[in-house]
Order: structure tokens, then C-alpha cells, then sequence
């Protein structure tokens, strides 16, 4: 066990339980509010990975971004005294296929890249600049197109729902 | 004839002249280069002129002149270290760019002749500046102009300057936005903007030939760099030879240039935006017509010279084509009504001359010869719209009308205008005496050295032009100036039966009185006088540039034929002369019938080929298009809403209504068969 | 260090976010489920990109981080549009309950409401 490794089990453990804290939390909020400490966490994994700029964009979108809105989303449906969760037996049922795929997931990759110990060599930060604006840059710009009409498509339905209230009034 | 005579005719080697020695300034260690700092001025000025100058003109004013003399200082500057450093100077922008495997040094360089027309472009551009401060005095949009004045100097010493395609094809571009702006700057007239919107379509249609030729260029040599792409496609030894099974490839990619080039400096067939762009205010004339923006195809084409010197056909369809607009545009100048239309056509012969002189160029030897015409055709070109322009606010118009003895009227206006219409009809020892006879010895030069057919054709244009510019500038010099006393009509027998009706002074006593009136001198600014002043001192001395080492010109003056050019321009001149006498406003093209004066006062008619060539077909495509993209594309998107509607309908009797139970079972069940086929595996 | 750790922790992730979208009944809590197992398939990527797993000479594309960096980026836009139906969802039916029985639209809008349906639906 590196140095290396005990970081990464703690930093890992955090995320893990708060990620399960995220799933069972019953207060909506608070299972928004755990998200942002799994997602932090998993930025904090990046960066003991040594993929620094992959842990900050994570940070900046996830953390900065992505969280923000679905807090915001949470506070605006907050209905009341709904239920947020299924039936008990229901839960069991989903319970049980979600360890299913952590034993499968879990199985497989480590049985195909085993436990041996290997040295963290990434590449920098410049190669990857370089590599987006080289290799990746059509599927860079092509995915600038998707955001474009995800924000269109998210105006489209937003204000669609909007028009056929006030219709209805 | 000649053998008859058998008189010894001298062939005449240029002299290098004694040049007392130039001070010997030590060169500095300066961060930039001058390249650099003229071109980060120039667009500087033109962005600071805006954002600093909150409505008022006089700070725009300070920022563009004092920017424009900074710009003239580097670019003297840089000829001085040039000279005393030799080599041509590279110097680097904002890096080299990675395009995969195409390289973009993105550098400038400085070489003899790049930096002579820097410093001629700057100095016209602070000249312009500075009579544009008077010229738009009262202009509320005085601003803008002035900074478009500054970034399309910028766009201009970006292309002279360039040595990598890409940055050429910038400045050539903001140079055509730039003269969109310039020429639609009175944008109150439905004239102007119709004008702008023409120059810039005519010249953006023409662009498509040159963007493709140097993406060809580039593409086929790997690099954007001018030095490289020459290197890659040509082998320069004592004869061009191209690349192996590459000449159909260059010929092409050269034709395109060719055709870019033909755009931008209004040759035939798009020779028609650049009269129309007459609409523009006088200094913005000056500065498209004289220095900049239909010179830059002889520039870049002097910076591609032996590629296009390989590419055979490429330089025989500019020489063909370059001849023709020569002799046209000549003819089509004679008939003008207009003083400053007349210029505009003159634009167009002269810089076909200054095109026709590089295809005639032979290997092994410089652009030199079309480089003098350029530098000596900006000169007197800029000297003779800024005086025209100040002919017009004295008149009130340039139409042959209004100026009719206008030099008689406004002393002031007689010198710079003589001077300038001498140069340009090539007078000894004026400027345009000398670099036309430059480029006669270079057409003759190379039908000796091997041009072929096209040579025999450039020269004989270039002859041909020769008396028709002395025609057109007498007859504008007659008109302009004619003396106060009216001949036709104390003789009314001379020409009865003959309808001449440009007889539009009727009444003598009121010219008799407006002259004596206006003979006070006109209120023109001391800065702008002096500015044309100095242009008309240029265009005195400045053929003495020829016999400089600034120029290598490799030629033999034939005095033959330079004596058949003076013989042929006098004849001309004389023939006007006679023609004019007995019109009362000495007009010698009111002699042409009516019908051809209307033609050639709209070109000729090309803007109905036009239409008919390109605008038309181009808009029935449109049509088609829209048609297809309506009726037939959108039909799917159409029939994609009854589709979806059935599709629904039938989903919705299946659908369970209750989702969650289901995406439990669907995950399930793709966990096993995972889990299958990860065991089976 | 051992990548096994990380792959681990991946599939923890994806193990808790799969139960996290089937044991919820609000929609955006089942979309925090959706980010959790977006976040395993980022983690395995920069994983793999980080051990130089699988090929020789490490990542000379550098697709490990590029790739999650995409992934990152089309999470980003999932979410805005996804937040935009629930909101749509809201709007329309005063909750947003994913379990619960879906409306027929037809009683409150007679005719040629197919569209707006699916938009409810959806």
C-alpha cells in the first residue's frame, strides 16, 4: 500500500457513502446537498489519480453547475408531504439489482485488470490540450453543437408547458 | 522605315544614380520589427479611434493622423534598416498555428520591394488622412471613417507585408469589408449603398477563385509560408521548372488567384464594380484607387511571381484579359461625363498595366518594373482624386458641367491637377513618363525573351494605351480648362447640322461673373493643401526612384520606341485639341453620338451581363432550392407528425401506465443476461 | 498504486446509482442516480486513460480524460434538458412522481391534442 493508496481508499470511502447517503436520504434536500459531496469526492479521485484538469472541470461543471440545478429543480417541486420513495418491497427488489451490478461491474474489471500494483503516468495536461484541439476536435465542436440544442430544446420545453398553463387558465 | 533610314538608334541602359550617402544611423535594438509595429498601428489606430473618441471628431482626427504618420515613420524606417541590414526580414505575429499537418508560420517579412510599397501605402494613407480631416469637416460619421481608414491601411501593409497566405488572405478580405464601408459611407443614398453592395459582390464572387487557389497552394505544399509554397510547387534555376506532375494542379490553383486578382483590381470581367465605387467621398477614392485596394492583386502576384511564371496558361488568360480591360478602359475613360468616373476608368487601365507588365516578366528577373508603375500610379492617382475631390466642394459636383473652366476659375486647383493629368498621360520627366516607359520596356523585353504570344499582346496594349491616356487626359485638361471666352457662339455657322448639346452655358455674362466671384481662394485647410502638395512634388521628381538602388531594374530602354510613344501620345493630344475646338465646353467626347456617350457612362452594359450571367441564375437556384427544401425535404418532416401520432396511439393501448415496476424488471433482466454473458465468456 | 481500487469504487457507483433510479419516486432524485452512474462510467475512463491499461506506451490520444471530459460535457447538457421536462411535468400535473398513473389528456382537451400528450408523457 502506497501513500497513494491509502489516499484513495479514504477519498473513496467518503464518496461511496455519501453516494449511498444520495440514494437513500428520505429529505430531498439533503440527498441533493450528499450529491455534492460525492461528486466532490469523485473530483477528489481524479486528482489522486493525478487527471488534475479532468477534477477540476469536474469540480466546475458538476460541483459548480450541474448540482446548482438540481437543487434548484428540487426547491421548485417541493411539493410537500409527498413520498419520495418506492415501496418497501420495491426498494428490496432494487436493492438487489443494484448490487448486482456492482458485483458484475466489479468482477469483471478487476478479473481483467487484477490487483497488481502499476505506476500512475497520465498525460499532461499540455498532451491533452493538445489532443482535444488535434485528434478530438470534431467531436470537440460537434459536441458545442449538442449543448447548443440541449439549451434550445431545454427553452423549447420549458416554455412550451408554460404557454399551455397559462392557456389553461 | 528604320532600315531606310538606318539612323544609329541607341539602346539606352538605365544609369544608377550617384546617391549621396545615406547618414549612417545605427540600427537599434528595437523589440519589434517595423513590420510589426506599422501593421499593429495602423489596425490599433483604427479600433482606438472608436473606442476613444467619445463624438468627437477631433480626438478621432489626432488618433488616425498621428497613427498614420507613426506607420509612415516605421515603414521609412524599415526601408533604411533594409538597406543597410540587406537580407529580408522576417519577423513572426502571434506564433506558428498547428493545423494537423499543414504548418502556419504566420510571419511577415520585409524585402526591398515589400517595404518600398509599405512606405508608399503609408504615405498615401497619411495624405488621405489628412485631407480627409478637411474633406469631412462637417460629416457627423467622420469617426468611422477615419477608422475604417486606419484598418484597411492595416489590411493593406498586412498583405505587402505577408509572408504566409493566410495573413494575405486576411488583410485582403477586411480590405474588401473595409471598402464596403468606404465606398456605402454615405449611406443616406440609395446610389452609395447600392454601389457598396456591388463592389462587394462583385469582388466577394471573384474571391472564391482566389481563396480556392492559395488553399490549393498551401495544401499541395504543406505550408502557408509564400517562401515555402514557391519552394514546394517551382524549381528556380536558370529556368522555372514546376514539380513533377504537378503542372495541371498549379495551373489550376494559379487560374484562381488570377481570377481573385482580377476581382480586386476591377479587370475585365469584373471591371465594373470600381467606376460605381466612384459613390464613395473622394479620399476614400483616392485611397482604394491610388495605393491600396486594386493594387494589392499586383501585389500578391509579385510575391507569387514565379509560380505564375511556371503556370503558362494561368499568365497568358491575365495577360489576354489584362490587355483587353487596358484598351476598354482607356476608350470607356475618353467618354466619361463625369471628371471623377473618367479617374475611376483611368484606375482600371493603369492597373491593368501594372498586371500586364508582371506576365511579361522573364525568368530570373524581379516585378520591379510593375512595382514602379505602382508606387508612381499612387502618387499621381492620389494626387489627381484629391484634387478632383477638392475641384468638386469648389464646383459642387465633377460632372463635366459643373467643372467646365475650373481651373480658370480656381487658381489654386491649375497646378496639382496639370501635374497630375501630365503624369498619368506619361509627359517627360514626370513619374508616369518614366515607369510607363518601364513597363513598355518590360513588355518589349520580354516579347525578346521569350513571352510568346502573350507578350506580343501585352506590348501591344501597353502601346496601344499609350495615346489613348494622352487622349483622355488632354480632353479632361480642356475641359477643366477652358478659357473664360466662349467661341462657339460668335461662330454659328462651324457647326450646324451637328446636334451638340453640351452647350450649357448659355449665358455668358453669369460664367463671366461666377468667375471673378470665385477667384477668391477657397477655404481649404493649410494641412490638406500641403498634403497635396507634397503628393504633386512626388509626382514631379519621384520617377528619379527608378534609377535608385531601391529598384534593380534589369532593362534597355529602346529609344525607338520610346520616341513612337512620345509621337503617338503628342498625335493624340493634338487630334483632341482639334476635336474639342468649336464645343463650347471644349468637351471633345461631345463629338461621340449620343447613344455611345450613354453607353459607355454605364459601363458598357456589364451590369446587365451580370445580372443575366450570375444574379439571375444564382437566384433561380435559390428558388429551386427553396422549392426542394419546402415541398420535398419538409414533406418527411411533415409526414413524420402523422407517423408519430399513430405510433403513439398504438404504444399507448400497450403501455402499462405504471413505469417504475417495469424499469425494475428491464434492469433486472439485463444484470442476468450480463451475468450470463460475462460467465459464458 | 492498484487500479483495482478505483474500479471498485466505479462500480460501487454504478451499483448505488442504478438503485438510486429504481428505489425513487421523484424524478430529480432519480436523476441524482443518473449522475451517479455517469460519474462510475467517468471514473473507469480516467482510470484506464491513467494506468496506461490495455495498450503499450500509456495514452498517446490522451481519451481517458478527453473522453470523460465529453462525458462531463453531455451530463451537463442530459441535465438541463431533463430538468426542463420535470419543470414541464411540474407545470402540468403538480407533481413529479414517476411511479404514479400516467394522466389522460384527452378529458381536458378534446382535439388535436396529440402532441401536447406526448409532451406530458415525456
Amino acid at each position: 500500500m502506497t501513500s497513494r493508496d491509502v489516499l484513495f481508499v479514504a477519498v473513496g470511502l467518503i464518496t461511496a457513502a455519501a453516494a449511498v447517503l444520495s440514494v437513500t436520504n428520505r429529505r430531498v434536500l439533503h440527498a441533493g446537498l450528499w450529491l455534492v459531496v460525492a461528486l466532490g469526492g469523485l473530483a477528489g479521485c481524479y486528482l489522486v489519480l493525478g487527471a488534475e484538469l479532468v477534477a477540476l472541470v469536474q469540480l466546475l461543471v458538476y460541483v459548480g453547475a450541474v448540482v446548482v440545478l438540481v437543487l434548484f429543480a428540487l426547491m421548485l417541486t417541493r411539493s410537500g408531504a409527498g413520498e419520495v420513495d418506492t415501496s418497501s418491497a420495491h426498494r428490496w427488489v432494487a436493492g438487489a439489482v443494484g448490487a448486482g451490478v456492482t458485483v458484475l461491474l466489479g468482477g469483471t474489471l478487476v478479473a481483467a485488470y487484477g490487483w497488481s500494483e502499476r505506476e500512475v503516468a497520465g498525460p499532461s495536461n499540455d498532451a491533452i490540450g493538445e489532443q482535444i484541439f488535434g485528434t478530438w476536435v470534431w467531436p470537440f465542436e460537434l459536441l458545442s453543437l449538442l449543448l447548443l440544442a440541449a439549451l434550445v430544446a431545454a427553452v423549447a420545453v420549458a416554455t412550451t408547458g408554460h404557454r399551455r398553463q397559462e392557456g389553461e387558465r | 522605315m528604320t532600315r531606310a533610314v538606318d539612323f544609329p538608334w541607341p539602346d539606352w541602359e538605365l544609369p544608377t544614380l550617384p546617391l549621396p550617402g545615406v547618414p549612417d544611423i545605427p540600427i537599434p535594438d528595437l523589440p519589434g520589427t517595423p513590420a510589426q509595429a506599422a501593421v499593429l498601428l495602423a489596425g490599433a489606430a483604427g479600433i482606438l479611434g472608436l473606442a476613444l473618441s467619445k463624438r468627437s471628431s477631433r480626438t478621432a482626427a489626432w488618433i488616425a493622423i498621428g497613427s498614420a504618420g507613426l506607420v509612415l515613420l516605421a515603414s521609412l524606417w524599415q526601408m533604411y534598416s533594409l538597406h543597410e541590414a540587406g537580407d529580408p526580414r522576417i519577423s513572426t505575429t502571434i506564433g506558428p498555428l498547428a493545423f494537423g499537418e499543414l504548418v502556419v508560420p504566420l510571419e511577415l517579412s520585409a524585402s526591398r520591394l515589400s517595404a518600398l510599397v509599405a512606405a508608399v501605402v503609408g504615405l498615401v494613407a497619411l495624405i488621405v488622412q489628412v485631407f480627409a480631416r478637411w474633406y469631412l469637416w462637417f460629416d457627423p460619421r467622420y469617426r468611422q471613417f477615419s477608422a475604417t481608414v486606419s484598418v484597411f491601411t492595416a489590411a493593406m501593409l498586412l498583405v505587402v507585408l505577408s509572408n504566409d497566405v493566410l495573413l494575405t488572405l486576411i488583410g485582403w478580405e477586411v480590405m474588401g469589408w473595409c471598402s464596403f464601408l468606404l465606398i456605402g459611407h454615405l449611406s443616406a443614398k440609395d446610389s452609395a449603398n447600392r454601389a457598396a453592395t456591388k463592389a462587394l459582390l462583385v469582388t466577394r464572387l471573384a474571391d472564391v477563385g482566389f481563396v480556392l487557389g492559395l488553399v490549393a497552394l498551401a495544401a499541395g505544399a504543406g505550408t502557408t509560408a509564400i517562401d515555402g509554397i514557391i519552394g514546394h510547387w517551382v524549381t528556380i534555376g536558370s529556368d522555372i521548372t514546376v514539380a513533377p506532375g504537378q503542372g495541371a494542379a498549379l495551373t489550376l490553383a494559379m487560374v484562381g488567384v488570377v481570377l481573385g486578382v482580377l476581382g480586386k483590381s476591377a479587370q475585365l470581367p469584373f471591371q465594373d464594380w470600381l467606376p460605381d465605387a466612384m459613390e464613395g467621398p473622394t479620399p476614400a477614392s483616392a485611397l482604394i484607387h491610388a495605393a491600396t485596394m486594386v493594387a494589392a492583386g499586383t501585389v500578391v502576384l509579385a510575391q507569387l511571381l514565379p509560380l505564375l511564371q511556371a503556370a503558362a496558361p494561368a499568365r497568358v488568360l491575365l495577360a489576354v484579359l489584362v490587355s483587353i480591360t487596358i484598351v476598354l478602359a482607356a476608350l470607356l475613360a475618353f467618354a466619361q461625363p463625369d471628371i471623377k468616373r473618367l479617374l475611376a476608368w483611368s484606375t482600371v487601365s493603369q492597373v491593368g498595366l501594372m498586371l500586364a507588365a508582371l506576365t511579361v516578366v522573364p525568368v530570373g528577373t524581379g516585378p520591379d518594373a510593375a512595382i514602379m508603375h505602382l508606387v508612381s500610379h499612387a502618387w499621381f492617382k492620389a494626387l489627381l482624386f484629391l484634387a478632383v475631390g477638392w475641384m468638386g466642394v469648389l464646383t459642387g459636383g465633377t460632372v463635366v458641367r459643373y467643372v467646365v473652366s475650373a481651373t480658370k476659375r480656381y487658381r489654386t486647383l491649375r497646378r496639382p491637377v496639370g501635374i497630375g493629368l501630365l503624369s498619368l498621360a506619361g509627359v517627360p520627366p514626370l513619374v508616369g513618363f518614366v515607369s510607363k516607359e518601364l513597363v513598355l520596356a518590360q513588355a518589349e523585353h520580354g516579347v525578346q525573351h521569350g513571352a510568346g504570344t502573350a507578350g506580343t499582346i501585352v506590348l501591344a496594349a501597353v502601346g496601344a494605351s499609350v495615346p489613348l491616356t494622352a487622349a483622355y487626359c488632354m480632353r479632361a485638361w480642356l475641359i477643366l480648362d477652358r478659357g473664360p471666352r466662349r467661341r462657339a457662339v460668335h461662330q454659328p455657322g462651324a457647326q450646324q447640322g451637328h446636334e451638340i448639346i453640351d452647350d450649357f452655358f448659355a449665358e455668358p455674362e453669369v460664367v463671366e461673373e461666377a468667375i471673378g466671384i470665385e477667384e477668391a481662394e477657397s477655404a481649404i485647410s493649410s494641412s490638406a493643401r500641403s498634403a497635396v502638395a507634397v503628393l504633386g512634388f512626388l509626382s514631379v521628381v519621384g520617377g528619379l526612384l527608378a534609377f535608385t538602388p531601391q529598384l534593380e531594374l534589369d532593362l534597355v530602354i529602346n529609344l525607338q520606341l520610346l520616341a513612337a510613344a512620345l509621337l503617338l501620345m503628342i498625335l493624340a493630344a493634338l487630334a483632341v485639341w482639334v476635336a474639342s475646338r468649336g464645343v463650347g465646353s471644349r468637351d471633345a467626347a461631345a463629338r461621340l453620338p449620343v447613344s455611345v456617350s450613354l453607353a459607355t457612362e454605364r459601363g458598357l452594359g456589364f451590369d446587365r451581363l451580370y445580372r443575366a450571367v450570375v444574379a439571375a441564375p444564382v437566384l433561380r437556384l435559390a428558388h429551386w432550392v427553396q422549392w426542394l427544401d419546402r415541398e420535398v425535404l419538409d414533406a418527411y418532416v411533415r409526414a413524420a407528425v402523422p407517423a408519430a401520432k399513430l405510433l403513439g396511439g398504438a404504444l399507448e393501448q400497450t403501455h402499462p401506465r405504471r413505469p417504475a415496476p417495469g424499469l425494475v424488471l428491464v434492469l433486472g433482466g439485463v444484470v442476468v443476461l450480463a451475468v450470463i454473458g460475462v460467465v459464458v465468456s | 498504486m492498484s487500479p483495482a481500487l478505483p474500479l471498485l469504487l466505479a462500480a460501487i457507483l454504478a451499483g448505488v446509482g442504478t438503485y438510486g433510479v429504481l428505489a425513487r419516486r421523484h424524478a430529480v432524485l432519480m436523476l441524482i442516480g443518473v449522475e451517479l452512474m455517469l460519474g462510475a462510467a467517468g471514473l473507469i475512463l480516467v482510470t484506464v486513460g491513467q494506468f496506461d491499461i490495455g495498450q503499450v506506451g500509456g495514452d498517446p490520444l490522451a481519451s481517458g480524460a478527453v473522453l470523460t471530459l465529453f462525458v462531463i460535457t453531455i451530463a451537463a447538457a442530459e441535465i438541463v434538458v431533463a430538468l426542463a421536462v420535470v419543470m414541464a411535468m411540474f407545470r402540468t400535473r403538480g407533481d413529479v412522481d414517476l411511479t404514479g398513473e400516467a394522466q389522460t389528456v384527452e378529458a381536458e382537451v378534446p382535439d388535436e391534442t396529440s402532441p401536447k400528450m406526448g409532451e406530458v408523457l415525456g
